[in-house]
């Protein structure tokens, strides 16, 4: 789409070259983008991420040479191994992205300043150390680099050295090291401008010393052999511990007094530790407190403090909060029972408690007293009956209490609302709650009644999901307001009638065509998006008309995307095809969402075409990697010779229409090889195929690569 | 100093190709070059723009009054920005110059973004085509190029 637009930039450019010529009576050259001063290029490739920074370089040698002074370098190869799937050997990789570096390097102007770095990469058993890697960061160091941002995997714990030039570094303020060997030696003492430090998995430091003015946030976590810390910062305003599976580590940082921001996660932190140090940081904001489990009883106070998170704290037997300004707390607990007392917190906006052991009188005595914003229940497993009356309650979720047997909600303010209930009903009373706008059941004992009863009277509903609403038969949606509507696994459901304007998108989910009852969807609104996940069934006759017959319902829609375990659900069997009509017709973009790693795209592009003739897009989403694959048809040539595959068609197939292919992502060359195959042999009118850098033209129903 | 639209005086900008445009000083002083031309007190007669054209220089004010505006919503900002940069390529490149010399980081970062977003995702040969650049890398350097950045591109 994008491409179709700067093209039609294109042919206003040219347009308005006519047009200057007429008012001036010259042509007027037109200015190219490229011809922009370097410093303003550069600008434009700090909006780019770094995968399209490097693409520069290979586009002419102004552009390669625009990079080479361009201030930020990123190689990242994890994001690109993500991105590209699991195509060729580990080691080849590495290989390709080590050379890589190395030709970058080079073409590297040598009085250019780099004011970052940031090199992310897995290693190999075979490559544990490279020089090409050593080298750029000696050239960053040389060239005053500001940021160091390095992120090196190895595996099996192998730890990759720190090039001992970051060590004469008079220039690095931000510091970031993941996967280091480093030396016992004082790296604050060595780089003294550092401001932000950050080591994660690294190795080699039995103790941590710095002391500084300058430093304001440290970052140590996981980092293995860590005994002791010791950090004297007086403007230290963030610092963050995360200890290992190793001994304990004494952290001592009672000398950073202005500090902000605290948080702790598997620290051997006991009560006593706690007093000296958090009761003494005045200016103290947030503290997060997670799998620290030697603490049993805490006192958090502070007039600072403003968020408090303490999360499977398994030891804690009382924990008392006098924190006067305390906006948000969190507490995550478990099945052993623990005092809280947060009667002293009575600005409180946000309440997260989940599996705490809490009973109904105290949260009649703690919780019904606050004006809270957003409450969240979940798994707190003693509570039976709960009654909230309060006008600032925004957002509730009430999930997993299973021995909640009623629920009385008096919040006239409330815009979402979810609910998960358990095995036995639960009463809830959601009456006075007129302006909801998100409402969420999941495994609620609904009937179609107490649908029509509340659904339909909230006017202002703008997300709606069902799921497992198991006692649902058939329902009538008509919010006005309603934007999405999610449908899951409610298996006696028969009939959805949608009657709504607003609606972009509709999910359908967990479907188990030869187990459910055909679903009949009516849908009058223009949807923008429907997303169908297509559950395992046994692939008969019956289920591939039941499936067409329930995409039929779709074929309105902008983007279809269907979701399966396996491509097999997608593939319609040839003589159903020959016997069926499409069901998409109209559809003009298509995303599959498949799970299984094995999919011969060439056999499932041709059921999808089949589904969808006249689609414009077709995509694939695995992970995080999206390979697609675009096509532009024309309108039929008159004399084209007549073809045996729909002779008895009224409309045409799209093996008549396919003019271009542009393929995107297809890593592996059996994947590629079989659809530049499957292409030029079926589709007649096809011109050429692009696919990444390459391009093939099609003549004779084969293809060769253009170079 | 304070600068309210109700007391705003105007002021005149002549563009390179001697077009006189008058501005309301509240809105021109969004260019952080005239605002300090005018904060030195040298901006009573016509400014002259050198390096802006009487085109661009319509645009950027177009631009400079509808982000001036106070009553304009942040939403209301995004759409109308949105529409501003559909423009053809020769305007973009001399809306980069212009809001890089009259110094307006706002126009400069949309417009810049706008370009960054023709090319994000894009293959090189069709980047190539969008901004027509020319490869003039011989067939024996694309082939090394080739090889050598095949972590990137392949």
């Amino acid at each position: 789409m994008a491409m179709a637009m700067a093209m039609a930039n294109g042919e206003v450019m040219k347009r308005r070259k006519l047009k200057n010529s007429d008012d001036d009576g010259q042509i007027k050259a037109v200015d190219q983008i490229w011809d922009l001063p370097e410093q303003i290029l550069h600008h434009i490739m700090s909006f780019l991420p770094a995968t399209d920074v490097n693409k520069t370089i290979i586009l002419s040698k102004t552009f390669r040479s625009v990079w080479s002074s361009y201030p930020i370098i990123d190689f990242d190869d994890d994001l690109l191994q993500k991105r590209s799937g699991l195509y060729g050997s580990p080691i080849e990789r590495i290989n390709k992205f080590l050379n890589f570096l190395h030709v970058c390097l080079q073409f590297r102007e040598p009085n250019s300043r780099i004011q970052k770095l940031r090199l992310r990469v897995t290693l190999s058993d075979a490559v544990q150390w490279d020089n090409r890697i050593d080298r750029w960061i000696g050239f960053a160091v040389d060239h005053n680099v500001e940021e160091l941002d390095l992120d090196i995997k190895n595996k099996d714990h192998l730890f990759y050295k720190l090039p001992q030039a970051v060590f004469s570094s008079k220039s690095i303020t931000s510091l970031k090291l993941k996967g280091f060997r480093l030396e016992p030696r004082d790296l604050i003492l060595s780089c003294p401008l550092i401001q932000d430090l950050s080591l994660r998995c690294c190795d080699g430091l039995k103790y941590f010393t710095a002391s500084s003015a300058r430093l304001r946030t440290i970052k140590l976590d996981n980092c293995y052999g860590l005994r002791r810390i010791e950090i004297e910062a007086l403007y230290l305003q963030s610092f963050l511990y995360g200890g290992g599976l190793g001994k304990p580590c004494e952290i001592n940082i009672a000398a950073c007094k202005f500090l902000r921001n605290l948080t702790l996660e598997r620290a051997n932190i006991t009560d006593e530790w706690f007093e000296d140090h958090v009761a003494k940081f005045l200016l103290l904001k947030m503290l997060k407190l997670s799998f620290c489990k030697m603490l049993k009883n805490i006192k958090v106070s502070g007039t600072k403090l403003e968020t408090l998170e303490l999360d499977h704290c398994k030891g804690l037997q009382k924990i008392e909060i006098t924190a006067l300004n305390l906006q948000s707390f969190l507490y995550k607990g478990h099945s052993r029972p623990c005092e809280i007392n947060i009667a002293a917190c009575k600005l409180l906006k946000d309440l997260r408690l989940v599996n705490a052991n809490i009973t109904d009188s105290w949260f009649e005595d703690h919780v019904s007293p606050l004006l809270l914003e957003n409450l969240k229940l979940d798994g707190c497993r003693k509570l039976e009956r709960i009654k909230i009356s309060n006008k600032q309650l925004k957002s509730f979720h009430l999930l997993a209490c299973n021995k909640l047997k009623e629920a009385e909600i008096d919040a006239p303010n409330l815009q979402s609302f979810q609910y998960n209930g358990g095995s036995r009903p639960c009463q809830i009373n959601v009456d006075s709650c007129k302006l909801l706008k998100d409402l969420m059941l999941v495994n609620a004992k609904v009937t179609d009644r107490w649908f029509e009863d509340h659904v339909s009277r909230l006017l202002l509903l703008e997300n709606l999901k069902l799921d497992s609403c198991n006692m649902l038969e058939r329902i009538k949606i008509s919010n006005q307001q309603l934007k999405s509507f999610h449908l899951l696994g409610c298996n006696k459901l028969v009939e959805a009638e949608i009657d709504t304007p607003t609606l972009i998108s509709l999910s359908y989910g967990d479907l188990k065509l030869s187990l459910h009852p055909l679903m009949t969807f009516i849908i009058s609104s223009s949807l923008v998006n429907a997303k169908l996940s297509l559950g395992e069934t046994s692939l008969t006759t019956k289920y591939f008309v039941d499936l067409r017959d329930l995409l039929r319902f779709f074929g309105h829609c902008k983007i279809l995307t269907l979701l399966c375990e396996s491509d097999e659900v997608l593939i319609f069997p040839d003589e159903l095809r020959d016997d069926l009509l499409p069901p998409l017709y109209d559809l003009k973009h298509l995303k599959i969402e498949v799970s299984s790693k094995s999919i011969n795209y060439a056999r499932l592009v041709s059921s999808l075409l089949w589904l969808a003739p006249r689609t414009e897009t077709i995509s694939f989403v695995s992970g995080n990697i999206e390979k697609s694959i675009k096509l532009k048809y024309e309108k039929m040539v008159a004399k084209q010779e007549e073809s045996d595959c729909c002779k008895s068609r009224p409309i045409k197939c799209w093996r008549h229409h396919l003019k271009q292919v542009t393929m995107q992502n297809f890593e592996n060359v059996d994947d590629k090889k079989g659809l530049l195959e499957f292409f030029s042999t079926n589709a007649k009118m096809l011109d050429t195929i692009y696919d990444n850098s390459r391009v093939y033209r099609i003549a004779g129903g084969k293809y060769s690569e253009q170079r | 100093m304070s600068l309210s639209p109700s007391t705003s005086k105007m002021l005149s900008l002549k563009s390179s190709d001697g077009k006189v445009l008058e501005v309301e000083e509240h809105v021109a002083v969004l260019c952080e070059t005239i605002k300090s031309l005018v904060e030195d007190g040298c901006a009573d007669s016509p400014i002259p723009l050198a390096n802006v054209d009487g085109a661009t220089l319509g645009n950027v004010m177009e631009w400079c009054k509808k982000h001036a505006d106070q009553k304009a919503s942040a939403d209301d900002l995004e759409d109308w920005d949105a529409e501003f940069v559909e423009r053809d390529q020769g305007e973009l490149y001399h809306l980069i110059m212009a809001a890089n010399y009259l110094n307006i980081k706002g126009l400069l970062d949309l417009i810049c973004q706008k370009v960054a977003d023709m090319i994000k995702g894009k293959h090189p040969e069709k980047i190539r085509e969008i901004f027509n650049i020319e490869n003039d890398f011989t067939p024996e350097q694309q082939e090394q190029i080739r090889k050598d950045n095949s972590w990137a591109f392949e």
